[in-house]
């Protein structure tokens, strides 16, 4: 081995180890993701190079509704990004932890705070009205984008992790007790409560074991594989797997 | 805060694919990692002017790097805060012709990268998957040539290993399709 021939060019490495590396190196947005980053990132500075991010907040929500679900979002992240932490962790928690090692001294710090779970692109594509009655149908599988005018609202930020698992876990406990309904119940109740759900991933996977216990085996197929095919990796892909049949 | 839109565009162009395979090699979910990459362009846009030209892909690097740390701190609390409260999610148990050999490669690969030090990781993505010279990358990281030297040697070392224990207890066969 020497350092200036790469593993993969090594003719002693192993199939699999260089398979592995080109798969690496070949990883990469979409064509689809890329198109629409940029865009956002794009129109995110765009909206700021000439103005106070302060005021940009106020550009965001009128600017927005005249854009494409992605440029709005870029747009908020960049709002969100700029204003004080405390406003940022409202609904992050506390701070992260330093980073393990020693910034690079030459920059500028990369990341003072970001707030987790934050989604900045629509996933999916937020509607005009996210505090209405949602049905059944259209509990998230994901996190999803508040409302710009409710982002930094003080209703938002008192709710907690804590608040979601018990919802979640009345419907859970409605399920592990044969109640597929009211399962189901709940999880409207969660929807409802939780438009920016931290445990998106979970609601979906318990409404789909309700849909499950329900007997709407294709609905909940349908939403397994909507499932699956968002996050193939998911640690619930086995299960949904094997409860529906989803490939 | 001024924002020099142009460069920032030009930027994003540039590095979106390298920032976009550092955040999976450091352990973003892929259903994750398109808003990951434009958290790290988002930060640069109010970071940006302060950072030369020639620094502008180490900065993203290391923001990068940051961004992933916190994505997985938070999958971890939502799993834990999750499995707490109710069942723990069953083990990933899919069987091998479950999954095609590129999706059953990417499982293996995360799962290669996730084992792997943070500080050899580093080295080895930017080394053996993005191709930057042991130079270059010695001045990203603000270390000796030496140390980028070192760290590569175990970072490659762990690589074979991991990549070794995975075959012995999965029987994952050789020749995954590329």
């Amino acid at each position: 081995m020497t350092e200036s021939t790469r593993l993969i060019d090594e003719p002693t490495s192993d199939e699999l180890e260089t398979s592995l590396l080109r798969i690496a190196r070949s990883e990469g947005p979409s064509a689809a993701s890329r198109q629409r980053i940029l865009a956002g990132i794009a129109a995110a500075g765009a909206a700021t190079a000439s103005a106070e991010l302060v005021h940009a907040a106020q550009v965001t929500k009128v600017a927005a509704k005249g854009l494409s679900a992605g440029v709005k979002w870029g747009l908020l992240g960049v709002v969100a990004l700029a204003l004080p932490t405390a406003v940022l962790l409202t609904r992050a928690g506390p701070a992260a932890p330093a980073a393990e090692r020693a910034p690079l001294a030459a920059l500028p710090a990369p990341l003072e705070a970001v707030p987790e779970a934050k989604r900045l692109l629509p996933v999916p594509a937020p509607t005009a009205d996210t505090t209405a009655p949602v049905a059944l149908e259209d509990l998230p599988a994901l996190p999803m984008p508040a409302a710009a005018s409710g982002a930094a609202s003080g209703a938002k930020a008192t709710t907690s992790l804590a608040d979601e698992v018990a919802q979640l876990q009345k419907a859970k406990l409605a399920l592990k007790s044969g109640n597929g309904r009211q399962a189901l119940s709940e999880l409207a109740t969660y929807a409802q409560r939780f438009p920016r759900p931290l445990l998106g991933a979970e609601a979906g996977v318990v409404r789909i074991e309700a849909l499950q216990a329900t007997g709407d085996t294709l609905r909940a197929k349908s939403l397994a594989e909507s499932f699956l095919a968002r996050d193939p990796q998911s640690p619930y892909a086995a299960r949904l797997r094997k409860l529906t049949g989803a490939r | 805060m001024a924002i020099d839109s142009a460069r920032l565009t030009r930027v994003a162009q540039e590095h979106l694919d390298f920032v976009w395979r550092c955040l999976r090699r450091f352990g973003v979910p892929a259903a994750d990692a398109d808003d990951a990459a434009q958290q790290v362009f988002l930060v640069a846009a109010n970071k940006l002017t302060s950072v030369p030209q020639d620094r502008e892909r180490a900065f993203l690097f290391a923001t990068a790097a940051r961004i992933a740390a916190n994505a997985r701190r938070s999958i971890r609390r939502r799993q834990s805060a999750y499995d707490n409260f109710s069942h723990a999610p069953e083990e990933p148990s899919v069987s091998q012709d479950e999954l095609s050999d590129q999706l059953r490669a990417r499982t293996l690969l995360d799962q290669v990268m996730a084992d792997m030090p943070e500080d050899l990781r580093e080295v080895f993505v930017l080394f053996e998957i993005e191709e930057i010279s042991i130079q270059d990358i010695a001045a990203t990281l603000e270390i000796p040539v030496g140390t980028v030297g070192s760290r590569l040697r175990r970072a490659r070392q762990a690589f074979q290993q991991a990549v070794t224990r995975h075959r012995a207890r999965t029987g994952f066969k050789q020749g995954v399709a590329g």
